[in-house]
């Protein structure tokens, strides 16, 4: 390891090398840069091309957005960039908000069980990056097999009164870890239906 | 706390001011300040403290040449350590192919010695020594959020990432992170 002092030296003298380098650089650009009318046409021509690729691309993109934007929420903003969920069954839990978490807190209270999630993904963007408290009626812990610390994806209506989300049913709409869900992950419900978590790398 | 980073922010802009009318002093302070630190930082990137330092460097030229650049609204330790970030990841997009197995043994050594120059505390560098068996990008996250006391939208600045997703990252790398912990005190008792 260099001390500070040979640290700072060797900035300034890549700092000179690098300027000698842009130096030289644009010496050689000048030299180039010599026009001739040969040069010139050429460049025209080029330019014509190149703003004909650009428009081209411009108008590719808008259509891009166009249809993107058709799309009402499909593609929502889960949190991470490169995530997406996938169900595994098609046509399932159409109506159905997907959330991932893990459990901070898991208890029963009143014949029916609690559970509250940090909420890491889901579907239509709310609440991620906070708790939601759900509670799933006639049950027990002993049924449901939920402990802290579990990574969950629930499939959650919505309240048309309050807005808050709801499990309908804990058989179908509970899934649960099956591996590492840190890479790839498998989630897997009561009622034997599998989605899969899938994050791409960079 | 606050009032703290807010002076240090204010010392750091006044000391870039000074370099930007040409105190070459001012620069090397911000220099000595920042570098140990961002090697470090870099180092979890690479792996490789030669190659760290080197690419400290590197930011530090960059800020010397293209010294106008910097604008004040962000902090210029996020500045410092986008560039740094950058570096290292361009590298190993570019060396992709190289896989590092273990660092080499002076290379080992001379981070311990550049921690325990940074990370004053002994608290700190155990904990140090735990956080870097997690995966990279928690490494990163803790090391920028918990151990460098950044906040979430500098260290979203620095890793090109939306404040929420930073705050996931950390969450999941603080788990992590607890549950590898526990894990070590269960097997010494």
């Amino acid at each position: 390891m260099k001390s500070d002092q040979e640290f700072i030296e060797g900035i300034y003298k890549k700092a000179e090398l690098y300027r000698a380098m842009e130096e030289q650089e644009g010496q050689v650009w000048n030299k180039r840069n010599r026009n001739t009318a040969q040069r010139r046409r050429y460049l025209k021509t080029a330019g014509l091309v190149a703003a004909g690729v650009m428009l081209g691309a411009v108008l590719v993109y808008t259509k891009e957005i166009r249809l993107n934007q058709s799309i009402p929420e499909a593609t929502p903003d889960v949190g991470l960039v490169n995530y997406r969920m996938e169900r595994g069954i098609e046509g399932q839990n159409q109506e159905k908000i997907l959330v991932l978490g893990s459990i901070t807190e898991v208890y029963e209270k009143d014949g029916a069980v609690i559970i509250e999630i940090f909420v890491e993904k889901s579907e239509d963007s709310k609440a991620v990056g906070e708790k939601i408290i759900l509670t799933v009626p006639s049950t027990s812990l002993e049924e449901l097999k939920l402990s802290k610390d579990q990574e969950i994806v629930t499939a959650l209506s919505i309240d048309p009164e309050n807005g808050n989300y709801e499990v309908e049913n804990w058989k179908s709409d509970i899934y649960l870890s099956n591996g590492d869900t840190s890479e790839k992950g498998l989630y897997e419900s009561w009622s034997g239906e599998i989605i899969e978590e899938i994050i791409e790398k960079n | 706390m606050f009032l703290i980073i807010e002076n240090n922010v204010n010392l750091d802009w006044e000391a870039y001011q000074r370099f930007l009318n040409g105190d070459q002093k001012a620069f090397e302070e911000l220099v000595i300040k920042y570098k140990d630190g961002l090697i470090l930082f870099i180092n979890r990137y690479v792996n490789n403290m030669h190659t760290a330092e080197d690419f400290a460097q590197d930011a530090f030229v960059e800020i010397l040449i293209h010294r106008e650049r910097y604008q004040p609204s962000v902090s210029f330790k996020t500045y410092l350590y986008t560039i740094g970030r950058n570096k290292a990841v361009d590298y190993i997009r570019k060396n992709s192919r190289v896989v590092y197995i273990e660092d080499y043994p002076d290379s080992e050594q001379e981070e311990y010695s550049l921690e325990e120059k940074v990370l004053k505390e002994e608290d700190k560098r155990m904990l140090y020594e735990e956080i870097k068996r997690l995966k990279k990008e928690y490494q990163i996250a803790i090391m920028l959020i918990d151990l460098e006391g950044m906040s979430y939208r500098e260290a979203a600045g620095i890793l090109k990432k939306s404040e929420n997703q930073v705050k996931i990252l950390i969450y999941r790398a603080r788990k992590s992170l607890e549950k590898a912990l526990r894990k070590g005190e269960k097997s010494k008792t």
